[in-house]
């Protein structure tokens, strides 16, 4: 049924039955599975990648376009939109490094903002609107998707201070918790990100 | 003061408009003596001149613009967004919605338009529920955006078809391609693909039967077959995605019906593999060029590093300090 491409690239459609299913072969992206056989689900070019012990991974990847949904566990960037005392409301923009067309909303409870002394966390002294956010999504919920930032590299990344002026000068953060102003030296509280290179986000999350 | 002159418009004085194209004259019997009358079983499956392309419009990820004959339709898909209305959410299935737009030119009476559109929307909405693969976007809905272009008949197959389409370019995932296609009968003649004309004949006859069925003047009209069906199917499998019927049929009719527009949707498929398929090939293409760009680029930079490396910091710049040749000395 499939094609063949100039360099061996196969071009399969959705609905076309790629291979049978084996012990050793794991269906990936834009794969399905029916009677015993694995279907693509999406136009593009048929990957079969090994991966360790004599397994297949069997994945279509479809050229161009990437449709992104924040999965669990997926670190999202994200703006504070509105703060109350239970909560902070988010604008989820940009999923691990894709920037997302639109935005999808986020909702960080009180209790996930940080792991220690989770009784005693203020919402106010920890975000506020406008603040960019490092979050890693926990949970997705009916309507928004459940967020955290209790771990050392999530939190705040860039934030302007409150008194309106002109300059939009981000903050620098000074310890975990406090971000200054460079023009005006005044200290805000914040829970600031220790941001690290993408890198070693990455092997913390395999891990 | 002010004068007007007024001058004469050559084009429009001079071209005769046509006559309309897509409404029925009063006189039905007189239509329908126009018509080309295929007969019983038709030999051939009277195919329309079709032209599909996916990824029309440039602002939006899946489009895809559809010709089947004389109908033109525009489908938008855009990506998939938090379910608005909080009554949807007890579904533990991604929610489809789809919604139909004539456009102002496209049909010639505007009455029963918002009716229409209503209808197109939620059937096909019901049609295109059995392909996508709802389960990947719990908790989420889905808008497909339907432009009505110009209407001559089998609207809502050639919806379907070109939302497949737009579905597939918008990386959606799908089970199956979607082909849809009509056949109607009326007065013993079955019409494949029926255009406007005969929609509407079809439309006549059974707002006339009301009538003619008060006053038994013609018991015999009553019984006649007429009927428009419009199917849905994804053939890997041999499933019918939709099947909308319309009229009174007999169950063989149905069935030989049914059949007619199986055999269109299969030849319907073929086109629409091609165009997906060019459409994949060349965006492959085009990623990997992409591709190969970036890694140049990156070599570029390593060489530009490496010779830092070499070099030493200050001597680096020193040797690449160029003149601006914009600056006057």
């Amino acid at each position: 049924m499939s094609s063949e491409g100039d360099e061996d690239t196969i071009v399969c459609l959705p609905g076309e039955r790629l291979c049978r299913i084996e012990d050793n072969v794991v269906l990936g992206i834009g794969t399905y599975e029916q009677n015993g056989y694995i279907y693509a689900s999406k136009s593009g070019v048929v990957n079969i990648e090994e991966s360790g012990e004599n397994c297949q991974v069997v994945s279509v990847h479809k050229p161009g376009f990437h449709l992104t949904i924040p999965a669990t566990g997926d670190v999202v960037t994200a703006r504070v939109l509105v703060t109350t005392p239970k909560f902070a409301k988010c604008a989820i923009f940009c999923v691990r490094n894709v920037l997302l067309e639109s935005s999808y909303r986020g909702l960080l409870r009180k209790e996930d903002v940080r792991e220690t002394e989770k009784d005693r966390v203020d919402i106010y002294k920890s975000f506020k609107p406008g603040d960019v956010i490092l979050a890693r999504v926990i949970n997705q919920m009916e309507q928004s998707f459940l967020l955290t930032t209790a771990e050392t590299e999530l939190g705040v990344v860039v934030a302007y201070a409150s008194d309106a002026r002109k300059t939009r000068v981000p903050m620098v953060p000074v310890g975990w918790s406090e971000m200054q102003c460079p023009l005006t030296t005044i200290k805000e509280p914040r829970k600031v990100a220790k941001v690290l290179p993408e890198s070693t986000i990455n092997t913390i999350n395999a891990q | 003061m002010l004068r007007v002159t007024q001058t004469k418009n050559t084009l429009l004085d001079g071209a005769t408009i046509a006559e309309d194209l897509y409404t029925t004259p009063k006189d039905c019997e007189e239509c329908f003596d126009s018509l080309e009358l295929p007969g019983k079983n038709p030999t051939k499956l009277c195919p329309r001149s079709t032209f599909v392309r996916a990824g029309v419009l440039t602002t939006v990820r899946g489009s895809a613009y559809m010709e089947y004959g004389n109908t033109k339709v525009l489908a938008i898909v855009a990506p998939p967004h938090e379910l608005m209305r909080a009554s949807a959410r007890r579904m533990n299935m991604g929610v489809i919605n789809c919604f139909v737009n004539f456009a102002a030119f496209a049909t010639g009476e505007l009455e029963s338009v918002p009716e229409r559109e209503k209808h197109l929307g939620s059937m096909l909405t019901k049609a295109l529920e059995p392909v996508v693969c709802r389960t990947e976007f719990l908790n989420f809905q889905l808008d497909i955006r339907v432009l009505i272009l110009d209407d001559d008949g089998c609207l809502l197959s050639t919806a379907i078809n070109c939302c497949g389409v737009a579905l597939v370019e918008c990386g959606i995932s799908t089970y199956d391609l979607i082909t849809a296609s009509s056949a109607c009968i009326y007065r013993d003649n079955v019409f494949l693909n029926p255009s406007a004309k005969e929609e509407e004949l079809l439309r006549k006859h059974r707002g006339g039967h009301a009538l003619a069925g008060s006053d038994n003047s013609s018991p015999t009209a009553a019984l006649q077959e007429h009927g428009l069906i419009t199917t849905a199917s994804m053939d890997t499998f041999e499933q019918v995605a939709q099947c909308q019927q319309g009229g009174y049929l007999s169950p063989a009719t149905y069935v030989k019906l049914l059949d007619y527009t199986l055999t269109i949707n299969k030849s319907l498929r073929q086109i629409i593999r091609r165009v997906l398929t060019a459409r994949v090939k060349e965006q492959h293409e085009l990623d990997v060029r992409e591709k190969a760009e970036s890694a140049l680029e990156d070599q570029r930079l390593a060489e530009i590093i490496e010779r830092l490396k070499q070099q030493g910091l200050d001597d680096f710049i020193q040797t690449n300090i160029k003149e601006d040749p914009f600056v006057k000395r």
